[in-house]
């Protein structure tokens, strides 16, 4: 736990103004010629923040920042602009031995459970390591911390998978794995990318009911990372949505699937597939593909495939403004939302 | 009443394994398929599908060996092995692959892979199937001028597209579909799922869509196959399936399925599908059904007719008419 | 008659395939060792060709190190004339200074692996940090670092001893020190190639969010993925090191006090062996070397391909396709 004393009302995580860039590099030819580098906004401008025992979810398509997003809170990415604030404390600029003590309280779980954990390890190994490597507990006590976790992800009997290789494993035993093994450092930001997209329907849900046990009974917070509405309606408190680097929406679960008020989260609403198949409405698809980061239309990011777009969509960029009447929690970025 | 178009009798696949053991991945599967009729193979993964639709076209590694009859208007077209269905692949059944967006040659351009096809195997002649290959791109929505573009400089969905064009090239009276929209954004695939059932409601194709994915594929097809542990379990029209499932497997899967406006408390089956390279005593989904009881122990259902073009293999459907419908939020 | 199931009683132990075309891969319903070691020792058994370059190897090993004890004949004490013919006890002959040559041919042997295993594991384990260190860390070390590989890499071997025996006399030392300077390059750049692959792997990568330190990663992921492909190139390596040694010696750059495999061919040469018709004197060694080439290469070729990673079945091509069998029973 951090030495930070904060109330519970202070958010644990608190983001402001991030911005990430990719830049492609400069052979000596392309510097000897001034050529500039080709640059991605990949996060431009993204600020939220977040509170213990809450799951926050980050819907957007491929190419929206939503995994750059998660990688510069980590500080896994340098961030060019912004403030990142963690318990309390600006880490944006500690340096990387700072840095590593404070990696046993941020945990990324990745979206590929057959890619993110060691072929050679046993699961006892892979659910040691981050102990090891933060020199917790002796070889005893570290042992005890690894049937824990297992236990806790609700893989029982504990002796028996702790034994198993990653192969050995379904998709969604090795994504308990990995949760695992990034709980069993007790962390206070737990950072999910995709946890579930790589994995079966049927077990989707039980490893999302587990993040929401976390939240819930650990007080952890957690940050979601999803390409579809889909995937976090059931589990997140809080939705944001991002478009090409930006957050158009941001609010509680029900708020944002019931009354959308962005254009770009009417239309994710429109496509995410329904249970029922009578309960499809007519679907207006939105035309074009997702716009390159690389080349940011001016303007409202979204009004070359925004149904509703008019000529001051073109000129001005849209912050984020509280819809009304949803007590300040509720907020867009759209020239025509109320 | 017309014969069908496309008839599966009793398929079975096996794989050898390096340690020599066999895997039964496909255990004698038999379905139907009309002229413009768009079925669906729904499953998780492991179940057989894709194995299923590669046997139809005799795509099988060289290490799997098959049994049973596919009928392709009457004849059996693996009668003779490599040499009959040669000649119904790609002009009677074409297939959109899994992935298929990076099954183009990155050397070349798209253009010409399917000018290619074309003239091999449709006998075109260079101008005309240029010709063709422009028209195939304006069909399934992408600007004719790309057709001198390579693989990479189209996005995933645009790739994809073209793996259509290149499936419809040489008029197929049948299209194969597996897995089209993975790895594709929602938006996107959105959009292929509905140019796939706009192509085949005008040119009158029918279409096996394979996925994982029930809400999207229910978009498409207007039966569907539900598969599990290498067996077909379920069958019916998507709206019988939703309302009445006559399967414990068919009716979890429902229940596990999200929707965003009906935040009800989402299901997930514990447990993970049998291992196919053993036999398998009784029912296959025992070990997981929220509904067995002692004769599934020992005795293997099988697929029989429970209503009106319905059919499931689950002994509850012999003592009750069928599984009570999902509770839905109204 | 509806019993309880426990929704957990289910083996965990996953036969369970991720993705059918890939079934007949990842099924194997038992634990597999992935060690490398195992995953060796399944290659070469699965290879005679291997079996027999490791047998050979091993024989070959182990008969230079016996050599002061199983050698018939004191090589430094000449035991009859020179260039006499194989038999009566000497099953070679003898060479041209009178020595008994199945002798001498196991102490040159000595000598030759000596220098091509030293040379070796130098130039290996130069390239190897070197490989690592400008594939793991890239960016200005990557530069560096592969503009000085690729100086050495055209380095021409002969000139380059020539000088060396020229400036600071031949000897065993030399010969080993130019082997290694000149054969780690190639190790140097498929590391590099392997460690910048492995880098990106995601279990690497998530290994940074842990929080571990380059030095974790390396020593814990990077390297262990790395070994199998040092010892093949290693092994590979030895066979071009002897060659090399051999090579050398015929030409006269070797160390002058020392009988070595290339030595001995060189004597026999000066002394006009092949005029004289004493194959036994020029031959053998030559046999030998060749020999010791190729139990490397088949050893080595036999480890690189067990960890090459598998070719994914291109089993959509139609060529490729073999005709199925429709074999009638149910199985």
């Amino acid at each position: 736990m951090t030495a930070a004393t904060v109330g519970t009302d202070t958010p644990l995580l608190a983001v402001d103004g991030l911005v990430a860039e990719y830049r492609s590099a400069r052979s000596l030819v392309d510097s000897i010629a001034r050529r500039r580098s080709h640059v991605v906004h990949a996060v431009d401008d993204v600020s939220f923040t977040l509170r213990r025992g809450e799951m926050l979810g980050l819907v957007g398509e491929s190419g929206c920042g939503k995994t750059t997003t998660a990688q510069t809170v980590l500080r896994l990415i340098e961030p060019v602009a912004g403030s990142i604030t963690f318990g309390g404390e600006d880490i944006t600029h500690l340096d990387p031995r700072q840095l590593r003590r404070l990696r046993q309280q941020m945990q990324l779980v990745y979206q590929d459970p057959y890619e993110s954990l060691n072929p050679r390890y046993r699961v006892r190994q892979v659910i040691e390591e981050p102990l090891r490597i933060h020199g917790i507990g002796s070889k005893r006590t570290r042992a005890e911390m690894v049937n824990e976790a297992l236990a806790r992800v609700e893989l029982n009997p504990p002796g028996l998978f702790a034994d198993r290789f990653p192969h050995e494993l379904s998709g969604g035993q090795r994504q308990r794995v990995a949760i695992a093994a990034s709980l069993v450092v007790k962390p206070e930001l737990f950072v999910a990318d995709e946890p579930v997209s790589m994995l079966d329907v049927s077990v989707r849900a039980g490893i999302m009911e587990l993040l929401r046990t976390l939240c819930r009974e650990d007080g952890m917070a957690v940050l979601i990372i999803a390409h579809d509405l889909a995937m976090v309606a059931h589990s997140a408190q809080r939705i944001a949505v991002m478009y090409l680097g930006r957050i158009v929406e941001l609010g509680p679960t029900t708020q944002v699937l019931s009354n959308p008020q962005h254009p770009y989260t009417k239309a994710l609403c429109a496509v995410a597939p329904r249970r029922d198949p009578a309960n499809r409405g007519q679907v207006t698809l939105l035309g074009g593909e997702v716009a390159d980061a690389s080349a940011i239309p001016p303007g409202c990011r979204f009004h070359p495939r925004c149904p509703i777009a008019d000529e001051g969509c073109q000129v001005t960029d849209p912050r984020l403004h509280t819809v009304p009447d949803s007590a300040g929690q509720h907020e867009v970025a759209c020239l025509k939302a109320p | 009443m017309n014969a069908p178009l496309l008839e599966v009798r009793d398929l079975n696949v096996w794989f050898k394994t390096e340690d020599g053991s066999r895997v039964h991945a496909v255990r004698g599967v038999s379905f139907t398929l009309d002229a413009a009729e768009r079925a669906g193979l729904v499953g998780e993964s492991g179940c057989g599908k894709s194995t299923t639709v590669l046997a139809l076209l005799g795509l099988l590694p060289p290490t799997a060996e098959f049994s049973g009859e596919v009928l392709l208007n009457g004849t059996d077209i693996m009668a003779e092995g490599e040499e009959s269905v040669q000649s119904a692949r790609w002009t009677e059944m074409a297939m959109v692959f899994q992935g298929a967006m990076n099954a183009f040659n990155p050397v070349r351009r798209i253009g010409s892979q399917i000018v290619e096809v074309l003239r091999v195997r449709a006998g075109l002649s260079k101008q005309a199937a240029q010709d063709r290959a422009r028209e195939l791109f304006e069909l399934v929505g992408i600007p004719k001028d790309r057709v001198r573009r390579y693989p990479h400089e189209f996005s995933g969905g645009m790739r994809q597209r073209a793996a259509i064009a290149l499936a419809l090239a040489c008029e197929p009276k049948v299209l194969l579909a597996d897995e089209p929209t993975t790895a594709l954004d929602v938006m996107v695939q959105a959009q292929i799922v509905e140019l796939l059932r706009r192509l085949c409601e005008e040119q009158g194709l029918a279409l096996l869509m394979v996925s994982h994915d029930l809400p999207l594929i229910a978009q498409v097809c207007s039966n569907l196959n539900v598969m599990y542990a290498g067996e077909i379990i379920e069958r019916g029209p998507v709206a019988d399936l939703y309302r009445a499932p006559a399967h414990p497997y068919t009716r979890l899967l429902l229940a596990a399925t999200p929707d965003i406006v009906d935040i009800t408390e989402l299901v997930s089956i514990k447990g993970a599908p049998p291992a196919l390279n053993r036999a398998i005593t009784g029912c296959p989904f025992r070990p997981r059904c929220d509904r067995a009881f002692d004769r599934c122990e020992t005795e293997a259902p099988v697929l029989k007719t429970v209503g009106e073009n319905r059919m499931a293999a689950c002994h509850l459907n012999d003592k009750v008419p069928a599984d009570p419908p999902l509770k839905v939020n109204p | 008659m509806f019993p309880e199931v426990d929704p957990n009683a289910v083996e965990p132990v996953g036969v369970v395939i991720p993705a059918e075309p890939e079934a007949a891969e990842l099924v194997t319903g038992k634990q597999a060792s992935t060690s490398s070691f195992a995953v060796v020792a399944r290659a070469v058994r699965h290879s005679p060709s291997a079996m027999v370059g490791l047998v050979i190897l091993v024989v070959l090993v182990l008969i230079a190190l016996l050599a002061p004890l199983i050698a018939p004949y004191n090589v430094n004490v000449q035991a009859g004339k020179p260039f006499t013919h194989p038999g009566g006890g000497h099953l070679l002959g003898l060479d041209d200074g009178g020595y008994d040559v199945f002798s001498l041919l196991m102490w040159g042997l000595r000598v030759s692996l000596l220098v091509g295993f030293a040379a070796t594991f130098v130039a290996s384990g130069v390239g190897s940090v070197v490989g690592i260190v400008a594939g793991y860390f890239g960016g200005a070390w990557d530069s560096i670092l592969m503009r000085i590989t690729d100086y050495f890499l055209v380095i021409p071997a002969l000139p380059l001893m020539i000088s060396v025996a020229d400036i600071w006399g031949p000897s065993l030392f030399h010969t080993i020190v130019v082997i290694g300077v000149l054969s780690w390059t190639v190790t140097a750049l498929v590391v590099r190639a392997q460690a910048r692959t492995v880098k990106e792997r995601v279990y690497v990568k998530r290994e940074r969010s842990i929080g571990a330190s380059h030095r974790w990663i390396i020593s814990h992921h990077v390297l262990p993925q790395l070994v199998p492909l040092i010892v093949a190139n290693t092994v590979l390596n030895i066979s071009y090191a002897i060659f090399l040694e051999t090579a050398l010696a015929f030409l006269g750059l070797g160390d002058p006090n020392l009988v070595s495999l290339g030595t001995m061919i060189q004597h026999a040469f000066l002394a006009s062996a092949v005029v004289q018709g004493a194959w036994w004197a020029i031959v053998p060694p030559g046999v030998l070397v060749a020999v010791i080439i190729l139990a490397c290469s088949l050893f080595g070729r036999a480890i690189e391909d067990a960890f090459n990673p598998r070719l994914r079945a291109a089993n959509l091509g139609a060529r490729s396709f073999t005709r199925i069998r429709v074999s009638k029973d149910r199985g």
